[in-house]
């Protein structure tokens, strides 16, 4: 009986949610961070363009958790834009593109340069491996490997295999998201 | 360290920009977009923004990089300066043939994604390259680089004329449709006399800047497209002042990447003025108007007619001391000025100045000048009745732009309201009306050479003369179709400052 109270009060509190989580999306340019983006908000695989400055959602992906999603453009010379959006974040998305072997290593310092930053502190991060569809595209674990994530020793983190254009793999993403940035705030 | 490599960023961000004007690199390979913004580093093409994101989800997908949000490595620079979009063309479009397979308009997204699925996945026309191919590319690069340290303020300025062609080739999809459009609501009243009679005088004037227009045109799409054709008439007297056009040109054009619809209309507006105009005040504004015309040819001839006509209207008579071309040249080419903010920049000062300006008057029915009237009731009201153009113009480029052109207008007809009811009254006359100005006999006849210019150097000196004629027969004037043109009329004469 307490525990179907609890749980009743738990349903209501995420319902009428404080605010939604703020849900930081970043990786290298045409990782498929605007695809993903769109592919949770209208379920659809939208055509996109390069983005220039951000695109934020207001998104629902699992029931009772709300976040806004914030998808800031990934290009070379933008992405010293993106500590501004760092502050309050609850959640970092990296999205990378799996098949990109060659900017692995460019991904992998992006990564740290943004987990370095003191606003990011213990801040969790869920890799989203996009692109699992294409051929070459590397695993899960050896993308947990080439961006080096076992050194990140402060901060949860998970990495989930998706194709944000059929949609596969987005959602459990977030789901891992939503969980760990419920831990997150009961940590703070 | 940092610094050596910002330094390296701007030599090769330099570099890029001139290889970007090449003639071949100043417009998107994929859609011909004008201005590409990003590289396909996969194939080494220049490519605008759209474009860019169809490429990468093409499959595999194609990396792209902006020019301006990226930094080029020494080696992707001279892997790029043996490619480029010439280089493209004739390895990925080598057995192009387009009757087989039009391009797609750029428009069209899906079409546009599904002629690169060809082009790219299937490699339909796909031909290797040599290693001649890629030291020619070179050399013409590299010349290009080297070229561009020289004289590279002096293109800055004038634009290239290559690049207005090319645009007008792009467009002229667009234009075709514009005609049809245009012309309808106008009826073949305003118009086509125009234009005819442009024609046979364009002849003489023309040659000049046809050839620069690509064969494909048909004739009835000139006509109605090519800004000579209106405006020609007038230019014949004073064809020299192209230079100032021709900035002007190249500013339309680059609008038009947003929206190509846009850019068209706004030129249109900008210029249409001076065909009008200039049969009240003309010789010098047109000659002006005439050099400009292959970039912005198209719109010209289409909505010029009712509102811009006003614009230039006013110019001719505040120069018309100075009837000389050159000196019109020069007029018009600030006029050009403020025209361009409204169209392409969205000139929030000028044209907030001139609404309010028209508004007082009496936007409706009662606006002094008719021409200024006419370009603020067309926004808000109800632009298909009075100004023919207009409507047709509105169609064709959506409402946003037409606002700017009537602001444009009013502004413009501040100057010389005279001048504006005179040039309705040119444009819009059918030859039977023509009687009921004295003037008119000359304009819609023709004086190929003169003919717009009616002859009196003296811009204020026709404007009287115009008056006079209006006030004769307001209703004569084909534009006025509505009651408006009635009032516009006597007002003009009443309010104008110049009477």
């Amino acid at each position: 009986m307490g525990l179907f109270l609890s749980k009743i009060v738990e349903a209501l509190t995420a319902f009428s949610g404080s605010d939604p989580a703020r849900i930081l999306m970043l990786g290298l340019d045409a990782a498929g961070k605007t695809t993903v983006l769109y592919k949770l908000k209208l379920n659809e695989t939208v055509c996109t363009i390069p983005t220039i400055g951000f695109n934020v959602e207001t998104v629902s992906p699992v029931k009772g958790v709300t976040f806004t999603v914030w998808d800031v453009g990934g290009q070379e010379k933008i992405r010293t834009l993106w500590r501004h959006y760092y502050q309050n974040a609850q959640g970092l998305v990296y999205v990378v593109d799996s098949a990109d072997v060659i900017r692995m290593a460019e991904a992998k310092e992006e990564l740290h340069a943004i987990c370095k930053d003191i606003q990011m502190e213990g801040v969790p991060v869920v890799i989203v491996a996009n692109k699992q569809d294409l051929p070459g595209a590397l695993k899960t674990s050896e993308i947990a490997d080439q961006l080096d994530m076992l050194s990140f020793r402060d901060r949860k983190w998970y990495v989930q295999g998706a194709c944000a254009k059929t949609g596969e793999g987005i959602y459990e993403a977030m789901t891992e998201m939503a969980r760990l940035t419920k831990l997150f705030q009961s940590k703070r | 360290m940092a610094s050596n490599k910002k330094k390296q960023d701007e030599k090769h961000l330099k570099m890029l920009r001139d290889m970007v004007s090449l003639t071949s690199n100043k417009q998107c390979f994929d859609c011909h977009q004008r201005g590409p913004t990003y590289i396909n580093m996969t194939i080494g093409s220049f490519v605008c923004t759209s474009c860019s994101g169809i490429l990468r989800g093409l499959n595999p997908p194609h990396r792209v990089k902006s020019i301006s949000m990226a930094s080029f490595s020494p080696d992707e620079l001279e892997s790029l300066k043996s490619h480029g979009n010439e280089f493209c063309r004739k390895v990925y479009l080598a057995l192009y043939d387009s009757r087989s397979w039009p391009e797609p308009d750029s428009r069209d997204e899906q079409r546009v994604r599904d002629f690169m699925v060809q082009k790219y996945e299937n490699k339909r026309w796909y031909n290797a390259p040599t290693q001649e191919m890629k030291d020619e590319a070179r050399s013409i690069n590299e010349a290009a680089i080297s070229k561009k340290n020289q004289t590279k303020p002096l293109r800055s300025l004038l634009g290239d004329k290559t690049p207005k062609l090319v645009l007008q080739d792009n467009i002229s999809p667009q234009m075709n449709r514009q005609h049809p459009h245009s012309s309808t609501p106008v009826i073949g009243q305003i118009p086509l006399p125009t234009a005819a009679s442009v024609s046979s005088s364009n002849s003489t004037v023309t040659p000049t800047s046809k050839p620069q227009q690509k064969s494909g045109f048909d004739l009835l799409g000139e006509l109605g497209s090519d800004p000579f054709g209106c405006t020609a008439p007038a230019t014949n007297a004073s064809v020299p002042a192209t230079g100032g056009f021709a900035d002007f040109s190249n500013f339309n054009s680059q609008p038009i990447m947003v929206s190509s619809s846009q850019p068209v209309s706004n030129n249109t507006s900008s210029f249409a003025p001076v065909g009008t105009g200039s049969s009240a005040n003309t010789p010098t504004g047109l000659g002006a108007f005439t050099s400009i015309p292959n970039a912005v040819p198209p719109p010209t001839t289409t909505s010029n007619t009712a509102n811009p006509s006003d614009k230039y209207a006013a110019f001719a008579d505040l120069f018309a001391d100075v009837s000389t071309e050159s000196t019109t040249s020069a007029g018009w080419n600030s006029t050009n000025t403020v025209t361009t903010p409204s169209s392409g920049l969205g000139a929030a000062d000028t044209f907030g100045g001139t609404q309010n300006w028209g508004n007082p008057a009496s936007t409706g029915s009662a606006n002094p000048f008719s021409g200024g009237g006419i370009a603020n009731t067309q926004a808000p009201t109800a632009a298909p009745v009075i100004n023919p153009f207009a409507s047709g113009g509105q169609a064709m480029f959506g409402q946003p732009t037409q606002i700017p052109q009537s602001s444009a207008g009013d502004f413009f007809a501040f100057g010389s309201q005279t001048a504006q009811p005179a040039v309705a009254g040119n444009f819009g006359q059918f030859p039977s009306q023509n009687g009921g100005f004295p003037q008119t006999g000359g304009f819609n006849m023709a004086q190929p050479t003169s003919g717009f210019g009616l002859s009196q150097p003296n811009g204020l000196g026709q404007q009287q003369a115009f008056d006079g004629g209006w006030n004769q027969q307001p209703t004569v004037n084909p534009f006025m179709n509505t009651a408006n043109a009635q009032h516009m009329a006597p007002r003009g004469n009443t309010s104008n400052p110049f009477l």
